[in-house]
């Protein structure tokens, strides 16, 4: 019964994701169709190219068809997993997200998942002893952490650890040249990835310190909190099961959401450390016009933030004791 | 109470840094020790009698912008930073620019050549030069490489190697032949700045050569490419089997770095040896000065920057007197002292004042603002309606002109703003429109679309530049893309026409003297300024840089990767 609940719950979700990808492949097909100016001669630098080589080009890449035409092809390679050629690198652009993306899921899962639980268990205690000391303290941090860009920090921390110090390097996922394979690669990619990853934790986790604390403090002047201290437990208990449990919500909502922010500060902190991930390549695509890429990378950073966004809404619903979705039929 | 807490706030952050360092300091050496790159003490010992020591990694560092992410032969090869210095190393050439000051063509693959008309050109190759997978190069490859390299990308069509079809033929194993469509005199021989192909691997994709991903690349340079990393590094090393033998340093390798700060820290810090193309920013040199280990060479740049005036474009600009009041009312000597903070020349023309082809005698347009006055007043141009700007005497309208320029230019944006503040003061108005690069030059290329009014122009002609005169080129000539002001003037395509053809020295200095006299007389370029070039380069593991205009590495100076070596 909870189980079919669930399960009708969650398809019903999934539909809504399915058509929410849709209407941004619409948009993102017609926003690059908005920009002014001719993209083909903007593959150009060469002035000398002549009309009948420009008129080559944009038959080659279907652009000489009316609009209507070109949706539909458009559509029809999307879902042949075709997302079209890149102008600037002439090659597919899966393949050239695809060439990006492990790099970029490798320091951002693992940053935003440290951030996410080193903010939430900081929050918590400052939230559950709000006014004493350890609170301001926490609060401090997390409010400085907060309003600092990422840019900025990440330029401070380059600047202290990897010039100053000389302990980490200056960007990159690895060693230049290194020749280094198997666990010494790993090694140094690791060693590589601490600033970046450091400087997205601590932005991050500074604001689910604070989005923590605040869901914390309400939950904590809740009457089912007094009722369960009333009952004699101990206040560990309390806090691990009846508050925390319930100042999480809130948390789980917000994840989600962030993702989509997230790709803006992993823009960021990829440019800033030269980590050859997606976000510098969105950041590169801009620079250089190349329509297909930012079509295809904004796609991919929709379609994962939509994805993300579905799981915490099925994790939402499986948490949430007021969604009883078990018990709604 | 208030205090105590924003207190408490600061010591946590102060805190948290320092417990966040601690660990860190523990375990870096050991990972530091771990990822050392292979010792640059692995010298091979040369046969050689000079004392020059082999061997080293020579780092160089690019911007991430100005980097490549493919090895495929597009326009990428000749107009971004990365691409238009990594294939001289790669690939060798059947001659080559040679270095300052002479800047004479050097044999490379071909030991020799010979035209008599300066349409049909015989090169005799070298006999002992291989590519990098052992494969003798001959004149197949000359010959293929020529007949489609310009097919694959217009950025590669150059009049010196567009050939009449059929023309192209191997005479022996080491003899190529070959008639251009159009005649080349001058100094230089046919064929400038071209990589020579492989033809055993480039025959597949020879009708679409932008289809060929070229990893691994075969090339037949001083250095053979080793590993490609998109968006990280170029890893080069030393071709052993190169002909005129192998280069003094072991390896190079281009690394790129995300934002200009990273890059400065890493050559501060030792990181890379010297920075890959446009050199530091002016802002920056006294910081680059007291570093110790560096040493900063400042040379004449290799850009030119100048104003495009649109003459397509009606209007008070097709007046050849407002042209001149503007040239006399912008203060170029305030220019270079505020926005190049004093590293710039001025130029008068396309043509670098050190080169014995630079007209002496071209009409000045000094800093004058009374002059500039006069002009406009005596031409009629008269503020009629009192708001401070001078009026059209036909039309009525303001004097007011759109200028245009690319946000990536920083220099030239901040130009472009004392421009505008400096022409107010006789009575022009500029409407300065920052555009993004590209954008900018679809504007710039397409004067009879009516886009701009004015447009900043840059470019990096080279000691040999025929091309650059193009620029001049009537449209009704033939001239249509590069000529950004629509300047039309039968009598330069002429001398144009003549000066390309011309075989004897003398005269064709005559013709170019006299295109620069016709430029500069009907302003359809305002010439600015000339950027100096700043390399902060170290001097602690390296020595032998090699400097031309442009710096110590640009795409007409390889040099300094064939003669640097360790001290």
């Amino acid at each position: 019964m909870a189980l079919k609940g669930f399960a009708s719950f969650a398809i019903r979700k999934a539909i809504a994701a399915i058509i929410t990808i849709f209407a941004i492949v619409c948009v993102n097909f017609l926003i690059f169709r908005m920009v002014p100016g001719d993209p083909i001669r903007m593959m150009f630098r060469d002035p000398r190219i002549t009309a009948e080589q420009m008129q080559l080009v944009r038959e080659k890449f279907g652009l000489d068809k009316p609009l209507w035409e070109q949706f539909n092809c458009y559509l029809t390679e999307l879902f042949q997993g075709n997302l079209g050629i890149s102008f600037w690198q002439k090659r597919p652009v899966l393949e050239v997200i695809a060439d990006r993306i492990p790099q970029t899921l490798l320091l951002v899962v693992t940053a935003l998942a440290i951030a996410v639980i080193l903010g939430t268990i900081l929050g918590a205690i400052a939230g559950w002893k709000t006014g004493t000391k350890i609170d301001s303290f926490i609060l401090g941090i997390s409010l400085t952490l907060y309003s600092v860009p990422t840019f900025c920090m990440g330029i401070i921390f380059l600047l202290i650890f990897a010039f100053q110090l000389a302990i980490f390097p200056l960007g990159g996922i690895s060693t230049a040249a290194s020749g280094l394979t198997g666990f010494g690669y790993w090694k140094d990619v690791l060693w590589h990835m601490f600033l970046p990853a450091i400087s997205i934790v601590l932005w991050y986790g500074g604001e689910y310190v604070l989005l923590t604390r605040s869901s914390m403090q309400d939950a904590s002047g809740q009457d089912y909190i007094t009722t369960a201290r009333a009952k004699g437990l101990k206040e560990s208990a309390v806090l691990r099961n009846h508050a925390l449990r319930n100042a999480l919500l809130p948390v789980v909502t917000i994840t989600g959401v962030n993702l989509a922010f997230a790709v803006a500060g992993i823009i960021e902190a990829e440019t800033v450390f030269s980590w050859p991930g997606v976000g510098r390549l969105v950041y590169d695509a801009v620079m250089k016009r190349d329509y297909p890429l930012l079509q295809g990378t904004f796609l991919v950073f929709a379609v994962a933030v939509v994805l993300a966004n579905l799981v915490v809404d099925l994790i939402y619903g499986y948490i949430d004791p007021r969604i009883k979705v078990g018990k709604s039929e | 109470m208030r205090k105590r807490e924003s207190l408490l706030a600061l010591i946590g952050t102060v805190v948290l840094v320092l417990t966040l360092s601690i660990p860190v300091m523990q375990c870096a050496p050991a990972a530091e020790e771990e990822v050392t790159p292979p010792p640059e003490e692995e010298v091979t010992p040369p046969p050689e009698e000079e004392e020059i020591q082999y061997g080293g990694r020579l780092n160089v560092g690019f911007p991430a912008e100005e980097g490549i992410e493919t090895l495929i032969c597009d326009e990428t090869w000749q107009y971004t930073e990365m691409g238009c210095v990594f294939w001289p190393l790669v690939y060798d050439q059947l001659w080559i620019l040679g270095p300052a000051p002479d800047y004479e063509p050097l044999p490379r693959l071909a030991t020799s050549w010979e035209t008599e008309d300066g349409k049909t050109w015989t090169f005799h190759l070298r006999e002992d030069a291989t590519f990098h997978d052992g494969v003798p190069v001959t004149a197949e490859d000359v010959a293929f490489t020529i007949e489609y390299l310009p097919q694959a990308d217009p950025a590669w069509a150059y009049p010196d190697c567009i050939c009449e079809p059929g023309s192209i033929k191997a005479i022996d194993d080491y003899t190529v032949e070959f008639t251009l469509e159009a005649t080349i005199g001058g100094p230089y021989p046919a064929a400038f700045w071209m990589p020579i192909f492989p033809k055993h691997i480039w025959e597949p994709y020879k009708d679409d050569m932008l289809s060929y991903a070229n990893y691994p690349l075969i090339g037949s340079g001083p250095f053979k490419l080793k590993e490609f990393k998109p968006a990280e590094y170029i890893w080069f090393e030393a071709n052993e089997d190169y002909w005129g033998g192998r280069p003094y340093v072991d390896e190079v390798v281009f690394r790129t770095y995300g934002s200009e700060d990273a890059l400065y820290m890493a050559l501060k810090s030792g990181e890379v040896d010297i920075i890959g193309y446009s050199g530091c920013s002016a802002l920056v040199v006294d910081d680059f000065r007291e570093t110790e280990n560096i040493e900063v060479i400042v040379s004449p740049g290799i850009g030119m920057v100048w104003l495009s005036f649109n003459l397509y474009k009606d209007g008070p600009l097709q007046d050849l007197n407002v042209r001149k009041a503007i040239m006399h009312g912008i203060d170029r000597d305030r220019m270079i002292d505020l926005v190049y903070l004093g590293y710039a020349e001025k130029v008068d023309s396309f043509m670098y004042p050190e080169l014995a082809d630079h007209n002496p005698n071209l009409p000045q347009y000094d800093y004058d603002p009374d002059l500039a006055n006069e002009i406009l007043d005596e031409g009629g141009y008269i503020d009629t309606d009192n708001d401070g700007i001078r009026n059209d005497p036909d039309t009525g309208e303001n004097l007011s002109f759109e200028l245009i320029v690319p946000s990536d230019w920083t220099d030239e944006v901040k130009a472009a703003t004392l421009i505008k503040e400096q022409l107010e003061d006789i009575g022009i108005d500029i409407v300065m429109k920052v555009l993004d690069l590209d954008t900018f030059y679809e504007y710039l290329y397409v004067p009879e679309e009516e886009l701009y009014d004015i447009g900043f122009g840059e470019e990096e002609p080279g000691p040999h530049a025929d091309w650059i005169w193009e620029f001049g080129r009537s449209y009704e000539a033939g001239g249509e893309g590069w000529n950004t002001a629509y300047y039309d003037n039968p009598d330069f395509d002429e001398a144009l026409d003549k000066m390309l053809a011309e075989v004897d020295t003398t005269k064709r200095r005559e013709y170019l003297y006299e295109m620069q006299m016709m430029m500069a007389e009907d302003l359809p370029y305002g010439f600015l300024v000339r950027p100096d070039l700043i390399n902060p380069v170290r001097t602690d593991k390296f020595e032998g840089y090699v400097e031309t205009m442009g710096g110590v590495s640009t795409w007409i100076n390889p040099w300094t990767y064939f003669e640097v070596h360790l001290k």
